[in-house]
C-alpha cells in the first residue's frame, strides 16, 4: 500500500497533532502560498527594496541627529512593512478566493464537512501567517532603528499590533470582496476598488504612524489606553463585518446566511451603544450623545442595506428549522432572511440608537446650552433616523418584488449609498449653477446632517424641512407595512408548520412505542 | 428494497425555465444506473440536487434515507460527487490535494494517511504522488478527481460525464475502476453522452429530457416497452435484391431495410411465426448464413425517446 509521503509525518507528535487539528484551508493555502510564485517573487523583492530603502535613509540621514535618523528609519521600514501587510497580504488572499471560482474548486468545498466561516478563516489564517512572515523579516530593520534611537520599544510595540489588526482586517476586505466576485469579469472590477481601498488605507496608515511618531502618546493615562482600544476595535470592526459578510456570502442561497450577520451586527451595536454611554457618563461632553448616534445609526444603516435586501420568502430549508412555534418564530422573525424582516430590525436597530442616545442624557448631567437641549438632540438623532428610514426602506421596497435575483439585489445595494450620496452632493452643485448660496454650502433639505443638526438650533428653517423629513419617512413606514407584515406572518406560519411537525413525529413515536 | 439513492418528484426551476420536472428514480446498492439526456435535459441540475448543491423547489432526494432538505450535511457524508468540471488547485501534488480533502471530510491522523495511500493503490496514482497535479494527463486528473470522491467511502456515487476527453485506454480503465465500486456494494449514478460506454458499463438506465423523466429501468426493459415489434437481421448467400423479394411477399415483415450485407426488418409476429418465415426462405432456396433477431441498444433507446430538443 501506499504510505505517507515524508512531508505529511511532522517529527512530533504534538506537531502531528497540531496539523491534525488545524483548519484544513489554512493547511492548503499556506502549503500553495509559500510555494506559489506570487510569494516567492514578492517577499524577496519587497525584502531588497526595503533594503535599497532603508541604506538611501541612513546615507541621507547623517547629515541631523541620530535621533532623527532613528525614527526616519523606522517610519521608512515601517511604511514598506504596511505596504507588504496591508497591500501584498490582502491581496494574496483575494486571488486565494477568486481561484476557487476560477478552477471550479468551490463547489467540492460545498460538498465536504468544510462550513462557509471555517473556508473563510482558513484563508485568513493563511493571509494571517504571512503576514507574520513579513513582520519577522522586517524585524532586522526595525530593530536597528530602535538601536538608532529616536523611538521608543511601546511606540514600535503599538504601531506593530496596530499594523497585525490592519493587516487581518483589509485580508477580510479583500475575502469578502473576492466571494462576491465569482465572475471573472465582475472580479476585476472588485480587484481595482481592491486596490483603490488598500492605497486609502495605506496613506490613512502612514499619516497615522507619522502623527504616531510626532506626537507618541505616554501612555500613562487610562485615557489614552481607551482610545488606543477604541482605534484597535475601529481597525478591526471592518474585518469582522467582512469576514461575517464573506462567509454568509459563501454559504448556499438556500441556506441561512443571515442570522448569524444579523445578530453579530446587533450585539456590535449594543456594544458601541455601551461603550458610548459609558464614556459620556465617566466624562460629560455635549457632542458625544450626538457623535455616538449620528455614527452608530450611520453604521447600522450600511450594514442593514445587505438584510433590507435580501429576497423576501424564506426558503424551504430556512422555513424547515424556523423557531418552533409561532410566537417565538414572531420574536425570531427580525434575525430570519427576508428583506421585510430586515427592515423590522433596521428599525429595531434605530430605535437602539435613539434609545441610547436619550438614555445617555437622561442620565448624565446637563450639559446643553439651554434648558431643553436634551429632547432637541434626541430629536436631531430621530430626523438623521428618518433620513435613513427614507435611503433604505425606499429604494428597498423598489426592488423587494425582484430580489430573488442576485443581479437585482446587487443594483439595489449599490443604489442605496450612491442614491443618498447623490441626493447629498447634487443639489450642492445645483447650488452653483443657480448661485444659492446656501444649497453650495450643503444647506439644502436633501443634506441629512445638516437638518438634522440644524434643526438643533433655535429659529432655523432646517426645523420645517426637519419634520417634513419625518413626515417622508412616516410615509415610507406606512408603504413598507404590507411587506413587513407578510414577513412576519410567513415566520409566524413557519413556526406553527415546524411545531405541527414536531407534534406529528412525537405522536408517530409514541405509537411506535406502545406498538 | 430501499434503493441507496432515491429521488422523489423533484422540481426545480430557474426563473421562467423548468430545469427539472417531478422527476423521481432511484438507484440500488451495488448498481450502476446511467443518466442519459441531450444537452440541457436537466442532468447536471438533477445530480446537483442530489449532491446537496442545489436545493428542489419541490420534492426531495434521500440518501442512505437522509434527506437532503433536512440533513444536508449527513447526506454529504455518505456521497461522493464527481462534478463535470472538477477542480484542481496549483502548487499542490496528488498526495496534498488528496490529503486536504482527506482533512476536509474530517478524517484524521493515522487514519487520514491510511485512507489516502488506499485510494491512491485503488486509483494507481501510488507512483504519482509527489506528481503536480497542472502536470497530469486529463485521464490522471479523472482518476484524481475520482480518488477524491472516494476519501470518504461513501455509500453512493455521483458521476457526473467521467469519460468526458478520455482516450479509449483510459475510458476503459475508467469502466473497470466503476465496475469495481459497484462490486463494493455503492449505488452509482453515471452521466455520459458516451453512450456505448455506459451500455457497457450499467445496469440500467434513466432517460431524461426537457427535466421529464421519459424512462428509468433496464435497458432490455425500456426496449420491450418502446417497441412493438421483433427486429430481425438476416443475411443469405444468395444477391440480397433476392432476398428483398423474398421478405416482401412475407405478410408480417414490416420495413424491411437493407443493413450492410443483410436486411433489417421488423417482425410482427410471435417467435413460432419467426421459424416458420425462416423455414420459408429456405423453402425459396434461399440459403441464410445469419439470422438472428436484434437487440435494441442505448443509442436506439436514446433516439426513440427524446426528440433532441433543449429547453
Amino acid at each position: 500500500m501506499t504510505g505517507a509521503t515524508e512531508a505529511d509525518v511532522p517529527a512530533s507528535a504534538s506537531t502531528r497533532a497540531f496539523s491534525d487539528r488545524s483548519n484544513p484551508i489554512f493547511v492548503k493555502e499556506l502549503r500553495a502560498a509559500l510555494r506559489g510564485r506570487y510569494f516567492r517573487v514578492l517577499f524577496p523583492l519587497t525584502l531588497l527594496v526595503a533594503t535599497l530603502i532603508a541604506v538611501l535613509v541612513l546615507v541621507d540621514g547623517g547629515s541631523y541627529g541620530s535621533n532623527r535618523l532613528g525614527r526616519d528609519l523606522f517610519q521608512a521600514m515601517f511604511g514598506c512593512l504596511l505596504v507588504a501587510v496591508t497591500g501584498l497580504v490582502p491581496f494574496s488572499a483575494f486571488l486565494s478566493m477568486g481561484n476557487e471560482w476560477d478552477e471550479h474548486t468551490y463547489d467540492l468545498l460545498v460538498i465536504s464537512r468544510l462550513r462557509p466561516l471555517q473556508i473563510a478563516l482558513g484563508k485568513l489564517s493563511s493571509a494571517g501567517i504571512e503576514g507574520l512572515l513579513y513582520f519577522s523579516a522586517f524585524t532586522p530593520f526595525l530593530v536597528f532603528a530602535f538601536l538608532l534611537r529616536g523611538i521608543d520599544i511601546t511606540s514600535i510595540a503599538l504601531l506593530l499590533v496596530g499594523a497585525w489588526i490592519a493587516s487581518a482586517s483589509t485580508s477580510a476586505v479583500a475575502l469578502l470582496l473576492a466571494s462576491l466576485g465569482r465572475l471573472r469579469l465582475v472580479r476585476v472590477m472588485l480587484m481595482a476598488l481592491l486596490a483603490a481601498l488598500l492605497l486609502a488605507a495605506n496613506i490613512g496608515a502612514n499619516a497615522y504612524v507619522d502623527m504616531h511618531l510626532r506626537q507618541p502618546p505616554a501612555m500613562n493615562t487610562m485615557e489614552e489606553w481607551q482610545a488606543l482600544a477604541l482605534t484597535y476595535f475601529l481597525l478591526g470592526l471592518p474585518g469582522l463585518l467582512a469576514l461575517a459578510a464573506a462567509s454568509s456570502g459563501l454559504a448556499h442561497a438556500e441556506e441561512n446566511a443571515s442570522t448569524a450577520p444579523r445578530v453579530l451586527v446587533t450585539g456590535l451595536l449594543v456594544t458601541l451603544l455601551g461603550i458610548g454611554i459609558w464614556s459620556h457618563l465617566s466624562s460629560p461632553s455635549r457632542h458625544t450623545p450626538m457623535i455616538v448616534g449620528f455614527a452608530c445609526a450611520l453604521g447600522v444603516a450600511l450594514c442593514d442595506l445587505f438584510f433590507v435586501t435580501e429576497a423576501e420568502p424564506l426558503s424551504r430549508r430556512v422555513a424547515l428549522f424556523a423557531p418552533r412555534g409561532g410566537v417565538r418564530a414572531l420574536f425570531a422573525a427580525p434575525f430570519l432572511p427576508g428583506g421585510g424582516r430586515g427592515f423590522v430590525l433596521f428599525l429595531l436597530h434605530l430605535a437602539l440608537c435613539v434609545g441610547a442616545v436619550a438614555a445617555m442624557l437622561a442620565w448624565g448631567p446637563h450639559v446643553g446650552p439651554r434648558a431643553g437641549w436634551e429632547v432637541e438632540a434626541v430629536f436631531c438623532v430621530v430626523v438623521f433616523a428618518g433620513y435613513l428610514v427614507v435611503y433604505l426602506g425606499g429604494v428597498s421596497l423598489l426592488f423587494s418584488g425582484r430580489t430573488r435575483d442576485a443581479r437585482t439585489r446587487l443594483v439595489a445595494r449599490v443604489l442605496i449609498p450612491v442614491g443618498a450620496l447623490i441626493s447629498i452632493f447634487a443639489p450642492a452643485l445645483l447650488g452653483f449653477l443657480v448661485e444659492d448660496r446656501k444649497w453650495m454650502e450643503m444647506q439644502h433639505p436633501f443634506d441629512p446632517f445638516w437638518v438634522a443638526i440644524a434643526s438643533g438650533v433655535e429659529g432655523d428653517d432646517a426645523k420645517h424641512w426637519a419634520v417634513l423629513a419625518c413626515v417622508v419617512a412616516v410615509l415610507v413606514l406606512a408603504l413598507n407595512a404590507p411587506r413587513v407584515v407578510r414577513g412576519l406572518a410567513e415566520a409566524r406560519a413557519a413556526g406553527v408548520e415546524r411545531e405541527r411537525r414536531a407534534a406529528q413525529t412525537a405522536r408517530a413515536g409514541e405509537t411506535a412505542h406502545a406498538a | 428494497m430501499t434503493a441507496a439513492l432515491e429521488i422523489r418528484g423533484i422540481t426545480k426551476r430557474f426563473g421562467a425555465l423548468t430545469a427539472v420536472n417531478d422527476v423521481s428514480f432511484g438507484v440500488e446498492r451495488g448498481q450502476i444506473l446511467g443518466f442519459i439526456g441531450p444537452n440541457g435535459a436537466g442532468k447536471t441540475t438533477t445530480m446537483r440536487i442530489c449532491a446537496t448543491l442545489e436545493y428542489p423547489d419541490h420534492g426531495d432526494v434521500f440518501v442512505d434515507g437522509h434527506s437532503v432538505l433536512t440533513y444536508p450535511r449527513e447526506v454529504r457524508a455518505r456521497l461522493g460527487f464527481m462534478p463535470d468540471s472538477y477542480g484542481a488547485y496549483a502548487n499542490t501534488t496528488i498526495w496534498e490535494y488528496l490529503d486536504f480533502f482527506a482533512r476536509a471530510y474530517g478524517l484524521k491522523g493515522d487514519a487520514r494517511r491510511k485512507r489516502v495511500g488506499e485510494v491512491m493503490d485503488f486509483t494507481q496514482l501510488g507512483d504519482l504522488q509527489e506528481k503536480e497535479i497542472a502536470t497530469l494527463s486529463k485521464g490522471m486528473k479523472q482518476r484524481l478527481c475520482l480518488a477524491k470522491t472516494l476519501l470518504h467511502d461513501p455509500s453512493v456515487m455521483i458521476l457526473d460525464e467521467p469519460a468526458a476527453g478520455l482516450d479509449p485506454r483510459a475510458r476503459v480503465e475508467l469502466r473497470e475502476l466503476v465496475r469495481a465500486l459497484a462490486g463494493m456494494g455503492k449505488a452509482i449514478l453515471v452521466s455520459s453522452h458516451i453512450l456505448t460506454e455506459l451500455a457497457e458499463m450499467c445496469d440500467g438506465v434513466a432517460v431524461i429530457e426537457r427535466g421529464e423523466l421519459k424512462a428509468t429501468g433496464l435497458v432490455g426493459d425500456i426496449t420491450r416497452g418502446l417497441r412493438s415489434h421483433a427486429q430481425v437481421y438476416v443475411r443469405v448467400l444468395e444477391p440480397i435484391e433476392v432476398l428483398e423479394r423474398a421478405l416482401a411477399e412475407q405478410p408480417l415483415v414490416q420495413k424491411a431495410r437493407r443493413d450492410g450485407a443483410g436486411v433489417v426488418f421488423d417482425h410482427a409476429g410471435a417467435p413460432a411465426e419467426l421459424a416458420k418465415l425462416l423455414a420459408a426462405l429456405v423453402a425459396q432456396g434461399l440459403q441464410p448464413v445469419e439470422f438472428a433477431p436484434r437487440e435494441a441498444n442505448l443509442e436506439e433507446v436514446f433516439l426513440t425517446l427524446t426528440e433532441g430538443k433543449l429547453q
